[in-house]
């Protein structure tokens, strides 16, 4: 597996306004591996765009944790900064406005190096210079012509050239695309995708257009009004899309295709909520089918519902598993780390329910819960054999280090710790538990 | 059926101290009553110039050259602008493509269309009949009439553009061109406002000239469609025929759906057409698409390629020409003086 090259950790940005704060980027979690793409899409307003300059730093963070290559970039100073910013790179939407009319194509290309101290030395500049019109593919007899001589395929040429200058690990493409005809995007779509192989490269791919992104990335992320509500490997959102926002994304765009002229389509009704101090809970309701009748309104947290496929939406996760509609309101359901892989636990009136991923290797848990005595059973097993059931009265929290703390009328009962049950009576260290137990409560959600 | 709207031959320059661009070289174009017709193009390609050229909206610095646009039989070019008043909004109507500018920001959209009810207003409505007739135009974009007295910066770009449709209903004109309606919109917006311009349509039967660059909204909306390469229709035809890749087409129309990612089948490389957009100021001689054809032969560099008949298809290429004899000559386009 490859490393981990970007991670954020409960991103915020909000942005002062008169009527209060816009969350802009509220709380997302994302990690893209090396050599991968990240795919971003959403609608306008959504954040994708903030969300990028976040994470480039071109903002501050109002609150959260971005790991770049092992080290917390969130709270560096600009002069720190700086060192830094040559390894992450940005190409912007629109390849009119983002290069200066008044310097040539050699200029332009030769602008980062210079600033950034890549190569010293005229000789070497042009050199280097050189070099990069032919690896983004521009025709060398270019070199002094400005860019009002050039068409918007070429100018954004000179943008992917100016990115890749300082020889970049990690580049964000904010809409690359979007202001190019189909004919010039598929150039620019092939080359991005080419300087990938070549450089192993890592993309953020932020687009509107959803045929483009699922043509460039690995992965990707739906976002609405700052949260993330839905990410998946890409053929996984494409094939079975689970939150209705992504449901109705995926079926509104028109596929140049006859015989899909007929697909079901999902139209959205109603407008955006405001993102200016947005009520708690799902910001989606009110442009959702299920509306205000859906359970799942105080609750926009994520839960993975299959291996790296994350859901925020309740109701959608209950009807994969099956829950009758009935059950849904009595329901807690918490991501949680379970010797080491992320499960999801449904906690019930007075029984708790693991549902445990189908690559967790659950075996083991399932007889200690069995063998300590305790009024655990196996419960009714689904089709895929992954819901156990027990009967606990109690809530249940997480960490890493003991994997399951059980805990009755705010009493810890006992705690799992790599695999095993241990009663409160048998935990010679009560008071750590109990300072843990306190925070547990806040952060239920890994 | 008769023809609601006919374009020959039309060729429109813009004319400038330092250049000429030949924006149109010669637009055949029918539009029968009911019928959406799509014009897909690249930028530049001229679509716009015909959607002004039909309304007379055009800039001062163009000049129609030659052709004729006859509307209901009622020739357009050199008609007067009282006689042109009488048609535009109450005959035809058009929906611009971005609705951030379209609208007037200092007057209520309720306002702005009672404006447009009051200015083609023929029965002297009274009052109280025009607020009634307001009203209902509201109710048919799905606006509540209580949004009436909201500014154009209270609303979303998808509810703008529900206002300039209700503008362009307020008449109810028998065309409608809409130039690229909803590139500015979300895809989840578009969608919506696809729906409500496509139930509108079929409701009032009016026809439609849907300008866009995005082959999606045509295979949703659109009854006929014609390719444009440079100021020229290179294929004409029925939707499914265009969309169906078992017939022969022309190969800026291969081109472009080869360009197009697929969302569902996976292909691990785009096939774009290679170069740039010819240059409208410095058009080749023969074919205009010959420089970025893949089937490019010697006659393309030289001739310009007359409109073929293959099948319902009408295409104008050589190469075609020379694979499928037996598609029947079309005159209509043959001895065009392009560069005049």
């Amino acid at each position: 597996m490859s490393k981990v090259l970007i991670e954020t950790k409960k991103l915020k940005k909000y942005f002062k306004t008169p009527y209060g704060k816009l969350h802009a980027v509220d709380g997302i979690d994302l990690i893209i591996k090396e050599g991968t793409t990240l795919g971003i899409v959403g609608e306008s307003g959504c954040g994708k765009s903030t969300l990028a300059r976040t994470i480039i730093r071109l903002y501050k963070p109002t609150d959260g944790q971005i790991i770049f290559d092992g080290k917390d970039i969130s709270k560096l100073s600009e002069p720190q900064l700086k060192e830094t910013r040559k390894d992450m790179q940005m190409i912007f939407q629109d390849p009119y406005s983002s290069i200066n009319p008044r310097m040539s194509v050699s200029q332009l290309i030769a602008e980062p190096i210079i600033i950034n101290n890549i190569v010293q030395g005229k000789n070497n500049i042009n050199q280097k210079v050189s070099q990069l019109m032919e690896t983004v593919g521009l025709a060398s007899r270019l070199k002094n012509a400005y860019p009002h001589e050039l068409d918007g395929g070429r100018r954004q040429r000179i943008g992917v050239a100016r990115a890749l200058a300082v020889n970049p690990k990690f580049i964000i493409c904010d809409e690359p695309v979007s202001a190019l005809d189909v004919s010039i995007q598929a150039q620019i779509l092939n080359l991005l995708m080419d300087l990938q192989k070549q450089f192993n490269l890592t993309y953020m791919f932020i687009t509107h257009d959803m045929s483009v992104v699922k043509h460039i990335s690995d992965e990707i992320m739906v976002m609405h009004l700052g949260e993330c509500v839905e990410m998946a490997k890409t053929e996984k959102i494409f094939i079975k899309p689970i939150h209705p926002y992504s449901q109705a994304l995926l079926s509104s765009i028109p596929v140049a295709d006859l015989k899909m002229k007929d697909k079901p389509e999902i139209v959205l009704m109603g407008e955006i909520t405001s993102p200016i101090e947005p009520m708690p809970g799902c910001r989606f309701r009110s442009r959702c089918q299920i509306g205000f009748a859906c359970p799942g309104l105080d609750d926009n947290k994520l839960f993975e519902v299959e291996s790296n496929h994350f859901v925020s939406c309740r109701n959608r996760v209950f009807n994969h598993y099956n829950i009758s509609k009935k059950r849904q309101k009595t329901i807690v359901i918490r991501s949680a780390i379970i010797n080491g892989a992320v499960s999801n636990i449904v906690i019930e009136g007075g029984k708790v329910r693991l549902i445990v991923n189908q690559e967790t290797e659950f075996s083991k848990d399932l007889s200690m819960f069995e063998y300590e005595g305790r009024s655990v059973k196996y419960g009714e097993l689904d089709e895929l054999g992954r819901v156990l059931e027990h009967t606990v009265k109690s809530e249940i929290c997480l960490n890493e280090e003991a994997n399951l703390l059980v805990y009755q009328q705010n009493l810890l009962e006992g705690v799992f710790i790599k695999g095993q049950w241990f009663n409160s009576e048998q935990i010679q260290y009560k008071s750590a538990i109990e300072e843990q137990k306190k925070e547990f409560k806040t952060s239920q959600y890994y | 059926m008769s023809n609601l709207l006919e374009i020959k031959d039309l060729h429109v320059v813009y004319k400038t101290r330092e250049e000429h661009v030949f924006a149109l070289n010669g637009i055949h174009l029918e539009l029968q009553k009911g019928e959406t017709l799509g014009i897909v193009g690249e930028t530049g390609a001229g679509k716009t110039t015909i959607a002004l050229a039909v309304m007379q909206l055009l800039a001062r610095t163009a000049v129609i050259t030659s052709g004729s646009i006859q509307y209901d039989s009622q020739e357009l070019i050199g008609a007067s602008q009282r006689e042109l008043q009488k048609v535009r909004g109450r005959k035809i109507a058009m929906i611009f493509q971005d609705p951030m500018t379209s609208l007037n920001p200092t007057m209520t959209v309720g306002a702005q269309v009672e404006e447009m009810v009051r200015a083609h207003d023929l029965e002297n409505l009274s009052d109280l009949e025009i607020d009634k007739k307001v009203r209902k135009i509201f109710k048919a974009v799905e606006i509540h009439h209580r949004r009436r007295k909201e500014f154009p910066h209270n609303f979303s770009g998808g509810m703008k553009q529900r206002v300039v449709i209700a503008m362009a209903l307020a008449c109810s004109p028998e065309l409608i061109i809409a130039d690229e309606p909803t590139t500015a919109l979300d895809v989840t917006v578009q969608s919506q406002v696809l729906r409500l311009m496509n139930d509108l349509k079929v409701k009032l039967n009016t026809s439609m000239i849907m300008i866009t660059h995005d082959l999606g909204i045509v295979a949703k909306s659109c009854d006929r469609v014609a390719i444009m390469y440079a100021g020229e229709i290179v294929e004409t035809g029925k939707l499914e025929e265009v969309f169906d890749k078992s017939l022969a087409h022309h190969p800026y129309t291969t081109g472009l759906f080869k360009a197009i990612p697929d969302l569902y089948s996976k292909c691990d490389r785009l096939v774009p057409i290679q170069g740039v957009a010819s240059d409208p100021t410095d058009l080749p001689d023969g074919c205009n698409f010959s420089l970025r054809c893949n089937q490019c032969m010697d006659i393309c560099r030289e001739v310009d390629p007359i409109v073929n008949s293959y099948g319902n298809l009408k295409i104008k290429c050589h190469y075609l020409e020379q694979e499928y004899k037996g598609g029947n000559c079309d005159e209509q386009s043959t001895n065009r003086n392009k560069k005049t």
